[in-house]
């Protein structure tokens, strides 16, 4: 009884004294007697103490040695703390002095001076696997799908050095429908020291929006192991959600009452906004997931993700800036013409551009985004060429183009003399048709502008280049082609000469529709 | 460095001797696939290269039975080429028998590369359950991922009305836009269709310009003030029809097409 009273008034001194210890420090007062002396003569109120307590603590005088007096001791020491961590063979822990610790009995063993009871057992989140009905596999960027995915668990420090940035480790992305539950499995700890057998220990972690893990776990040797799955208290939001980092705060109760902190396993997470369809690299989780974060209605979403490539600067995962015809003015030195290619390589045509858009709405769970062909029209809409025999336009040249006068032209339907930038066709001396700083592309102020063709994308009716961020053009489809063509189209091209073989240019008529949309 | 490769696969060389040992039967479907090296991405001609064009043009002719039968092949490649046969033949019927294939991830003929530059003709492989995910996108207007699963929740409850599906007429007026006899019995047909077919029918046509503005509102003016009222109150219309059924901000799209069309 009487150890038990020594016991709760030493914690009650504990809680109520240390903040006071640390005043004293800077006081820079005496010191009377040790705070062990003072845990061996607290006795309490009225309790009769030996002589030599008594003298040394008894500061009221009023014949004991009570929380009164060892708040006076208080106020007058300034040594290190006795005090710390004792912990209990069934993981209960006290701060106590050493004797105390010694006197409390349960195995108590003491830490040491200024020990903290989260140290008598610490532990430390391993690894942590993310499932549940709407988790989605989240695909490795490479150029050529079926790509492979990312492993389980996606989160896990190997080596138990409290990151996850080493050889081994993992830190893997992650994704999820909206509004779903986030369930996690093959959540392990590392417990030190080992050496320790319990079950049924509480374990809870703490997610970002609300979201709260709670289960239990088994504790065998350095491991601390969480059987089953550890469901979400709440379902993720109801919106496209991006998380940099989707960090939970590990917390283990190893006495089954109090939690101390266990780590923090931090994941990014890509919540999309229906169940995802089509190759599902991870570049199209982040480019439309990190564009729409927030959005909860179908267009609003579209809306979101065109914004990112309307501003032409799209990255993929791995933060490397994406481009249209990166250093080439010649289209066909760029051999790119898909999505994944786009995200692997960060350059492509734009088939690969009209693809990454396409594919980032897919990713989402958004359907019926069509990809569309841009050509010329044909003859009678645009003239035939001088070629033998005369035939349609071969393609078209994007905005900016100077044109000089010459006469008599070469070739009257294509009177302006181009030199191909890829040199396939014989050079004039002399052109009249000059490649001058384009209209900007992705990531380039001036892209490859002759081709034979165009390729974007048309969703709800709507048009949109995201080579060039340009759109939505809207409109029936010859209103939005006309408006397309205006902004884009400087001429077309055909051949103007047969031996050698060279090519002549004739402007685009801006109130005509000269090209098509093939729907 | 790219997944698309000149044309001449492994598979379409084969093809070709097979063709040079054996000389075709008249009634031999692989015969007369055999010089078949790329097959186009729906509605896009122009990427394929100018030499098997007129090949590719020849096989929509080839007979029902012998088409079935390159559908039937083992080989995933004829298996390829029957489903392009049935896109070209515009067999909307014969087009959604064939979900079973949605799990065949096998290699198939390849399809055309979209090549930008000029003078050039790329292919890019693809396995047959990706060759009809894009034809059933380009027929039905629906992205069904290669998934039987989602085909039976778009396009199931449609199985038995073909003829009410949406889509297949807009790509039915799309391919005939340069004949006028075909686009004019095709319009025929559309006007004979129910009524909460027909309006989106015209609504998306008039929104590809594949009808005149006067001639839509006509059409669109023609119907009766039930399905009128229905379609300004944005309820309850063409409830199976996969395209609203995929996406709602398409089916907002259309409905705004119409009220702009309906507007002035």
């Amino acid at each position: 009884m009487r150890n038990t009273c020594k016991l709760a008034l030493s914690v009650a001194l504990l809680a109520a004294g240390r903040g006071a210890l640390a005043d004293m420090d800077e006081d820079g007062g005496g010191q009377r007697a040790t705070l062990e002396e003072l845990a061996f003569c607290l006795a309490g109120p009225e309790l009769p103490v030996s002589p030599l307590c008594e003298a040394a603590l008894d500061s009221d005088g009023d014949l004991d040695v009570d929380l009164l007096d060892a708040a006076a001791f208080q106020l007058g020491y300034s040594g290190p703390s006795p005090w710390g961590a004792c912990c209990f063979d069934d993981f209960s822990c006290l701060y106590l002095t050493a004797a105390g610790c010694q006197a409390a009995g349960g195995g108590g063993e003491w830490l040491g001076a200024d020990t903290e009871c989260s140290q008598c057992v610490s532990a430390a989140i391993q690894s942590v696997a993310y499932g549940g009905t709407g988790s989605r596999t989240v695909r490795i960027d490479c150029p050529n799908p079926p790509c492979s995915s990312y492993g389980s668990p996606q989160w896990l420090d190997a080596n138990y050095d409290g990151d996850v940035e080493d050889p081994g480790d993992r830190n893997y992305p992650v994704a999820y429908v909206r509004d779903t539950d986030v369930a996690l499995s093959s959540v392990k700890f590392y417990v030190t020291p080992g050496g320790l057998y319990a079950s049924g220990i509480p374990v809870r972690g703490f997610g970002p929006d609300g979201l709260v893990f709670e289960g239990s776990g088994e504790l065998s040797g350095n491991f601390l192991t969480v059987p089953g799955t550890l469901t979400s208290s709440l379902p993720l939001p109801n919106t496209v959600r991006y998380y940099a980092g989707f960090a939970v705060d590990w917390e283990v109760a190893f006495d089954g009452v109090t939690y101390y902190p266990a780590g923090t396993s931090s994941s990014r997470m890509y919540v999309t906004y229906a169940a995802p369809l089509g190759d599902r690299l991870e570049s199209y989780f982040h480019i439309g997931t990190a564009a729409a974060d927030g959005q909860s209605d179908q267009q609003d979403l579209i809306d979101a993700v065109w914004a990112e490539f309307a501003d032409r600067e799209v990255y993929n995962a791995h933060g490397q800036r994406l481009a249209y015809y990166r250093d080439v003015l010649c289209a066909a030195q760029c051999t790119y013409y898909t999505a994944s290619t786009l995200v692997y390589y960060t350059t492509s045509q734009c088939g690969g551009w009209a693809d990454l858009m396409i594919q980032c709405l897919r990713t989402q769970g958004v359907s019926g985004a069509l990809f569309i062909t841009i050509e010329p029209q044909s003859y009678p809409t645009l003239p035939l060429d001088c070629g033998s025999p005369p035939a349609s336009a071969m393609g078209f040249i994007v905005n900016n183009y100077n044109y000089l006068l010459t006469y008599p032209p070469p070739c009257l339907s294509y009177p302006y003399l181009l030199n191909d930038p890829c040199g396939y066709y014989s050079a004039w001396p002399q052109p009249t048709c000059i490649d001058a700083l384009g209209i900007p592309g992705q990531d380039n102020p001036n892209p490859a502008s002759w081709f034979a063709r165009h390729f974007i994308v048309k969703i709800n009716l709507k048009y949109y280049d995201p080579s060039y961020g340009a759109g939505p053009f809207t409109g029936t489809l010859q209103e939005a082609n006309l408006a397309w063509e205006q902004g884009a189209i400087s001429g077309y091209f055909g051949i103007a000469q047969t031996s050698p073989t060279r090519l002549g240019v004739r402007k685009d008529v801006p109130e005509l529709r000269e090209t098509y949309f093939n729907q | 460095m790219c997944r698309a490769h000149l044309i001449r696969s492994l598979a379409g060389l084969a093809a070709v001797l097979t063709a040079a040992l054996a000389p075709a039967r008249a009634d031999d479907p692989a015969a007369a696939v055999a010089d078949v090296r790329v097959v186009p991405r729906p509605n896009q001609w122009s990427l394929v290269d100018p030499a098997q064009r007129g090949v590719l043009r020849e096989l929509a002719a080839l007979p029902v039975a012998q088409r079935d039968r390159l559908l039937r092949s083992d080989d995933a490649r004829l298996r390829g080429i029957g489903i392009f046969i049935v896109e070209q033949q515009g067999d909307v019927a014969a087009l959604l028998s064939l979900s079973r294939l949605l799990s065949d991830d096998a290699a198939t003929v390849p399809c055309a590369a979209p090549v930008a530059h000029v003078g050039e003709y790329r292919t890019q492989e693809q396995t047959v359950a990706d060759y009809l995910t894009g034809v059933y996108l380009e027929w039905f207007g629906v992205d069904v991922d290669n998934s039987r699963q989602r085909f039976d929740d778009l396009l199931g409850p449609m199985i038995d009305r073909p003829g009410e599906l949406v889509q297949p007429w807009i790509v039915r007026l799309r391919r005939a836009k340069t004949d006028e006899r075909a686009t004019k019995t095709i319009k025929e047909q559309i006007g004979a269709l129910p009524e909460q077919v027909r309006w989106a029918v015209v609504t998306l046509g008039y929104s590809e310009s594949l009808y005149a503005k006067a001639d839509a509102r006509a059409l669109l003016a023609a119907l009766s003030d039930q399905t009128l009222q229905t379609v300004r109150a944005r309820d309850k219309l063409l409830p199976h029809e996969p395209l609203f059924r995929a996406s709602s901000s398409f089916r907002d799209a259309v409905l705004g097409q119409y009220e702009h069309l309906m507007s002035d």
